[in-house]
């Protein structure tokens, strides 16, 4: 892919430099890599929403020159690090769409044949990939805390009654805002999606 | 599909992940998306909402038009929807099999606040605890075909147990071996016993996570965690515990080793302190002086044998 071989090409940072970038991040509140994660999460999802087919390569480039900048100058003024992120992650999507522009894409295109979601993923998935995702979910959904697995299935179960006035409920329950609620929620089901693909990726070497 | 809480910001945020908000719009939420934790949160949580909506059939007119010919244009997003089907699936199956826990708990009015708390933890760990074991099992095959009837569960769950012990017995033997070359071992080098998993220094690539299979009566197992370049004139390891959080346990300063060019600190974690699952590494490094810090961390996971 283009973008990857023109992201090889940049130095790979060490491993002080990478340390250096955690505690940038963290802004003074250790959060023991939480901060990174969730960083690179929003990146790799600004770029995908830009339409960037390697949003995971650009936002780990992003990520590259920003604490490349740190060990060059030894601090970053702007404040929060997030903007700064956001700076950097703008000129890496501009330099990218200039990239495309040389070059005719390679990338996968996608058909939307007006079929259901139902048969969406069917004909494109082989059955051992997809029994492999299976398997690797069902692991997942076993590594969860009890707690953990009642809040999804009360949190995204199908509706019996309104949608909104059961995830109230058990906010009130739990105690916690609605919001906590959902931000407890969506970091369960993105911890079962990590483990899913880790999980199908151990599978893959096997 | 539901909404989240601020009026008016979520049909915005539906456009945007629709890709139909106006280019200064877009800028907006893009930078927001990244700078505020409060639009980023709401993003995913709406996302979230759109991607189970559209996989229940519940989208409709332009907004299914929109997130079948946008959305969906991109590897990344579709593989979202993928998992959506399949979580989706699995949560409504055990949804049905277990009905609503503990729904219409309320505390009484004029009760006091530890009573309330009280009853209801109290009626959540009966309904619960009961609904729950049955989860434990159910969610995880939940994309299987239905094991509904408690009893095969049951008698399941006994004939895995005594595969188990079965496999314990024959594995007595050698786990009692094991341990005895470890301990002589120990005896003649003044180290850690035997280094069962180097790991490398922890990069941004998503790799696999190294595996370590536990036999049966290890009482320690050791680890070689490579530097990157030894900096320190000592070390300390600390095992995390990633699903609490929490170091369990720490080594004591040991200083690092260098063969062939190569440094590394090895390390003796005691078995005890483990189980199957994933874990960390930490290693920080303390100066002359004293001052100590953070150098990098090691993940690795226990599998069951």
């Amino acid at each position: 892919m283009l973008t990857q071989e023109a992201l090889r090409e940049e130095p790979a940072i060490t491993q002080l430099a990478f340390t250096r970038l955690l505690a940038w991040l963290d802004d003074g509140v250790h959060s023991n890599g939480e901060r990174y994660l969730e960083m690179r999460r929003r990146l790799v999802s600004y770029f995908d929403r830009r339409n960037r087919p390697t949003a995971e390569e650009l936002a780990d480039e992003t990520l590259n020159r920003v604490a490349r900048t740190l060990a060059q100058t030894g601090a970053i003024a702007t404040k929060p690090p997030a903007r700064y992120c956001y700076v950097v992650a703008k000129f890496v999507l501009l330099e990218d769409v200039r990239r495309e522009r040389r070059h005719i894409p390679l990338d996968e295109t996608w058909h939307v044949d007006g079929a259901r979601p139902a048969a969406r993923f069917g004909p494109d998935s082989g059955v051992m990939l997809k029994e492999q995702r299976l398997d690797c979910l069902d692991r997942c959904l076993q590594e969860l805390k009890p707690e953990q697995r009642e809040l999804i299935v009360e949190y995204y179960a199908d509706e019996r009654r309104q949608k909104i006035e059961r995830r109230r409920e058990l906010a009130t329950r739990l105690g916690i805002s609605m919001n906590a609620l959902g931000i407890r929620a969506f970091r369960i089901r993105d911890g079962l999606m990590a483990c899913v693909e880790s999980c199908r990726r151990r599978g893959r070497q096997i | 599909m539901s909404l989240p809480n601020k009026p008016g910001q979520a049909d915005e945020l539906v456009q945007y992940l629709l890709g139909v908000l106006p280019p200064e719009k877009t800028e907006r939420l893009d930078e927001a998306s990244i700078v505020d934790d409060d639009i980023a949160a709401r993003l995913r949580r709406v996302e979230d909402d759109l991607v189970d909506s559209y996989v229940r059939g519940q989208l409709s007119g332009d907004t299914l038009a929109q997130f079948e010919s946008h959305y969906l244009s991109s590897r990344h997003r579709r593989e979202r929807v993928e998992f959506a089907r399949k979580f989706l699936r699995a949560v409504d199956k055990v949804d049905k099999e277990t009905g609503p826990v503990a729904a219409d708990v309320q505390p009484k009015p004029g009760a006091s606040k530890l009573v309330a708390t009280l009853a209801v933890a109290a009626t959540l760990s009966l309904v619960a605890g009961g609904a729950l074991l049955l989860q434990t099992v159910r969610l995880g095959r939940g994309l299987r075909e239905a094991q509904s009837d408690r009893v095969t569960v049951d008698q399941r769950a006994r004939d895995l147990e005594r595969e188990v012990n079965d496999l314990r017995a024959a594995n007595t033997a050698a786990a009692k071996e094991l341990a005895r070359a470890r301990e002589s071992a120990a005896t003649v080098v003044r180290e850690p016993a035997t280094v069962a998993l180097v790991l490398l220094p922890q990069t941004r690539s998503i790799g696999p996570v190294p595996t370590l299979t536990m036999p049966a009566g290890t009482d320690q197992l050791g680890f070689e965690l490579r530097l990157e370049s030894n900096d320190f004139p000592s070390y300390q390891v600390g095992l995390r515990d990633p699903a609490v959080n929490t170091v369990i346990w720490r080594s004591g300063w040991i200083a690092a080793k260098s063969s062939a060019g190569q440094s590394s600190v090895r390390v003796g974690v005691p078995a005890r302190a483990l189980k199957p699952q994933h874990y960390s590494l930490d290693l920080s490094g303390r100066r002359p002086a004293g001052a100590s810090e953070v150098v990098g961390s090691y993940a690795f996971e226990i599998v069951p044998q």
